[in-house]
């Protein structure tokens, strides 16, 4: 069975069977309702062609014109009115007797041999004209009522037959039928798609729809061409054409069969195709537009950011451009003057409400000011960013200013413990140097070591004070008492303090002072100890048998005080440097003196807010105390 | 005979100021620390008292201000600290006078012998009504004497001037100028320079330290005045 089964040739041969079967059993089921339900068939003259329907339409159809024309020959007064009734004979092998309302005979066209059809046929003309059809039997080979009469014979003499060889070709129709769903796609391996099953199904059923309706269109062609000429010819087209439209059908039983059975037919379509495709596109475009709209989305967020941020990074100056040009098109939109006036001057006002702001800030942290904040609520951005950073300036500096005066107060502090520890072994040294200066010592040398010890230790104790000033001088740690300062009495009396050590040194003084008094704010004592290590370091650097210039001189808005002496040495030092801590104008430092006279000198004059000046002119060293002098 | 109590935690400087004070004849009594200082106070009688204020335990200040609640006698303190304030803080607590160090010995001598005059001579020495007195300074205008707590001081007719208008006026602020005018009895003319030589002469002879005066004091910028801070 399996070996029929995989047989192609046995497939095709059933294929053509199955065919030719189905139309058999086509055949003989008609046949065998046309048997069963005509009149002709069922009457008594069982021979009787001329009961059926079928001649009988037929020969009413052929006769009529027969008739007509005999009825007109014998009733010329009707022929204008049915003059469009075109007169012809009655064609072979019809004829007809016309009686008229009388019942005579107006006109016979009947020939030996003719049968009157059907006893019931009888025409009957308005005027009561009647007529009889007859006929010639057999007809003549060729005519379709030769045709009719033999497919009319078939079917009586096979009038018993149609039914047992219909259903038999059924039953075998169907037995194939079924041999070939079963076979269909088959292969020894099992059920394997090729050739036409490969093809998608739609295209397959419309090929073979088109075939099947091809000849359903050529059978009806065909059989609507000549109703009349049921031919051998005709019955052959129309077996061909049912037979073509029944493979037709067939094979897409078949393939449908075998797609079935194969598994998962559906794959194989050209809708399943469309929809795949039609779904991948769709979900490809679908993914391609999510994408293009994500990445559209980012893009805009990016542009929307980064114009944002090219806007806040925008000069002020374009922005103020951009957000005037907007402002101005809205005024030419709306041509809204008054209002845009309005708008811009408020804006300006704003604006300038907010730079004053700014500048105050600034203004006060110029000043020093290191708390003062701006409200930067409110703010235009762009101000707004200044405004901050501003402020992050001013907590810059005063984190920096806080860092130096703590760094400034704690090595003050640690310079002021230090020399107050070096004070105490101090204070034992000068004493017991002192002690051995009263004790009888012999030796001539002994006495000249307790003298350089002696010296040293003067000179130490010098040290540690001006260190002690120094640092506290430089480092604010003094407590400054400005007071109305009158500048000529204060170098009167410093000339005077000085008055025998000058002359001690051979250094004649000489006061330069104004008449009136030269008041500026400052510290009496301070400034004193200014001019105390100003007068020292004449008295100590000067060429004897000179003479120390003191004066007082007072310009627009400044008061000074300058000293004025010639170096005995010269000064090869630039006169900024001199001012520095531990500078002394000899290189060697041979002579006493800390150093730091100049340096003590500057700060305190700083530290009341006036200057300190030196200038060295080849030997003659000039130094200059400054001070912002009112009115007075 | 007079009996000096040296307060210090330093051993050494104790010694060194005990050779100097035996030297010139005072008997000396050592503590180390403001504690010590007391007991021997409430022990012993002492005339004088020299105290260090930096000391371990109680300081200088506070066994001063202990010390004035029962005893009056002259306390010089002794005081690494140069600054202003602690001098005045000092002075206010009690204290007579102070040296600073590294010291001169031989000036905490001349302290420490102006204050046992003063403080053996106070009320003893009857004073007249018309003198003149600042400080330790008494002017007899009549006799035309100066003393200093109860030395005479020799002084040249200009200085004694000088001194008498500040005496006169204590506390009072002249600038060179006006003491020209009123010691000269004339113009200023350029002359006035003189002035503060004159008291830096006077200084020299009022004071036992005259770079940093007790009683005729340096106003700068401004002129001079008297001043007595114990008062």
């Amino acid at each position: 069975m399996n070996r029929l089964l995989n047989s192609y040739a046995a497939r095709v041969f059933a294929f053509l069977l199955c065919c030719i079967l189905g139309l058999g059993t086509m055949v003989c089921a008609l046949s065998f309702a046309y048997c069963r339900y005509e009149p002709g068939m069922g009457t008594g003259d069982e021979r009787n062609f001329f009961q059926s329907e079928l001649a009988y339409e037929y020969a009413q159809s052929q006769v009529w014109n027969a008739m007509q024309g005999a009825y007109l020959a014998d009733r010329p007064e009707s022929r204008d009115t049915n003059s469009y009734i075109p007169v012809r004979e009655p064609e072979d092998p019809f004829s007809c007797v016309i009686y008229r309302a009388d019942g005579s005979v107006a006109a016979d066209t009947r020939k030996s041999g003719s049968r009157r059809i059907s006893a019931d046929t009888v025409f009957e003309w308005t005027d009561g004209y009647t007529a009889e059809c007859y006929v010639n039997l057999p007809a003549r080979r060729g005519t379709l009522l030769y045709n009719y009469v033999t497919l009319y014979d078939f079917l009586y003499n096979g009038r018993d037959l149609f039914l047992p060889i219909g259903m038999g070709c059924a039953a075998l129709t169907l037995l194939l039928f079924v041999f070939l769903m079963a076979a269909a796609g088959r292969t020894p391996e099992g059920v394997k798609l090729g050739g036409f099953h490969r093809w998608p199904l739609e295209l397959y059923a419309l090929l073979l729809g088109t075939g099947a309706a091809g000849c359903v269109a050529a059978l009806l062609e065909v059989v609507r061409q000549d109703i009349s000429r049921y031919s051998d010819v005709f019955a052959a087209a129309c077996g061909t054409m049912i037979l073509g439209a029944g493979m037709c059908c067939l094979l897409g039983c078949m393939t449908l069969s075998a797609r079935i059975r194969a598994g998962k037919w559906w794959r194989n379509t050209v809708a399943f195709f469309c929809l795949k495709w039609g779904w991948r596109l769709m979900s490809w475009c679908g993914r391609l537009l999510l994408r293009c709209a994500l990445r559209l989305w980012k893009g805009l967020r990016g542009f929307v950011r980064g114009a944002g941020r090219a806007a806040l990074a925008l000069p002020l100056f374009w922005k103020a451009a951009v957000v005037y040009g907007a402002f101005a098109l809205v005024n030419i939109i709306l041509s809204l003057n008054s209002i845009w006036n309005g708008d811009m001057d408020a804006a300006v006002i704003w604006a300038a409400q907010q730079l004053k702001k700014l500048r105050d800030a600034g203004r006060a942290l110029a000043a020093g000011d290191l708390g003062y904040t701006v409200d930067t609520a409110r703010m235009l951005p762009a101000l707004k960013e200044h405004a901050e950073n501003l402020s992050a300036v001013r907590l810059g500096m005063s984190r920096a200013v806080d860092e130096r005066m703590k760094s400034e107060r704690f090595r003050t502090e640690l310079i002021t413990n230090v020399s107050h520890d070096l004070k105490t072994p101090l204070t034992s040294i000068v004493s017991y140097v002192d002690l051995l200066k009263n004790e009888p010592i012999e030796s001539e040398k002994a006495r000249e070591y307790i003298d350089v010890l002696d010296r040293q230790s003067q000179r130490l104790k010098k040290l540690t004070a001006d260190l002690v000033d120094a640092s506290k001088a430089s480092s604010g740690a003094l407590t400054v008492n400005p007071e109305p300062v009158d500048l000529g009495e204060l170098v009167r009396q410093s000339a005077g303090e000085y008055a025998e050590r000058f002359a001690a040194a051979s250094l004649t003084p000489v006061l330069g002072l104004r008449e009136e008094e030269t008041v500026v704010t400052a510290d009496g004592r301070l400034l004193w100890r200014v001019l105390d290590n100003l007068l020292t370091n004449a008295v100590k650097y000067s060429l004897p048998g000179t003479r120390v210039y003191l004066d007082v001189t007072k310009s627009p808005g400044t008061a000074s005080i300058s000293v004025k002496n010639i170096s005995r040495e010269a000064l090869n030092i630039p006169a900024e440097e001199l001012m520095e801590r531990f500078v002394r104008g000899d290189a060697s430092r041979s002579s006493e003196g800390s150093g730091l006279g100049l340096s003590i000198a500057r700060s305190l004059t700083e530290l009341m807010g006036g200057e300190l000046r030196i200038t060295l002119d080849g030997d003659l060293f000039k130094a200059e105390i400054l001070f912002p002098s009112g009115t007075k | 005979m007079y009996t000096i109590l040296i307060c210090d935690d330093e051993p050494d400087i104790r010694a060194a100021l005990r050779i100097y004070l035996t030297g010139e004849g005072y008997d000396v009594l050592e503590a180390g620390t403001g504690d010590r200082a007391l007991e021997l106070m409430a022990e012993r009688e002492v005339h004088l008292v020299l105290m260090d204020i930096m000391m371990p335990g109680m300081d200088g200040m506070t066994a001063t201000a202990k010390l004035r609640e029962t005893s009056n006698v002259p306390v010089i303190l002794i005081t690494a600290k140069s600054e202003d304030n602690d001098k005045i803080l000092g002075l206010t607590v009690g204290a007579d006078d102070y040296v600073t160090k590294p010291f001169n010995p031989l000036e905490v001598l001349a302290r420490v012998r102006a204050q046992l005059r003063r403080y053996a001579q106070l009320g003893g020495m009857a004073v007249k009504n018309t003198a003149l007195v600042c400080g330790g300074v008494v002017m007899d205008d009549e006799a035309k004497r100066v003393t200093l707590h109860g030395e005479e001081i020799a002084l040249t007719p200009t200085e004694y001037d000088i001194l008498r208008l500040l005496l006169q006026n204590p506390g009072k602020v002249f600038s060179s100028r006006e003491i020209y005018s009123q010691v000269w009895r004339d113009e200023p003319l350029s002359a006035e320079g003189t002035v503060p030589v004159h008291i830096r002469h006077l200084r020299e002879k009022l004071e036992i330290d005259p770079a940093s005066p007790r009683l005729l004091k340096v106003v700068w910028g401004k002129g001079y005045k008297l001043e007595d801070k114990r008062k």
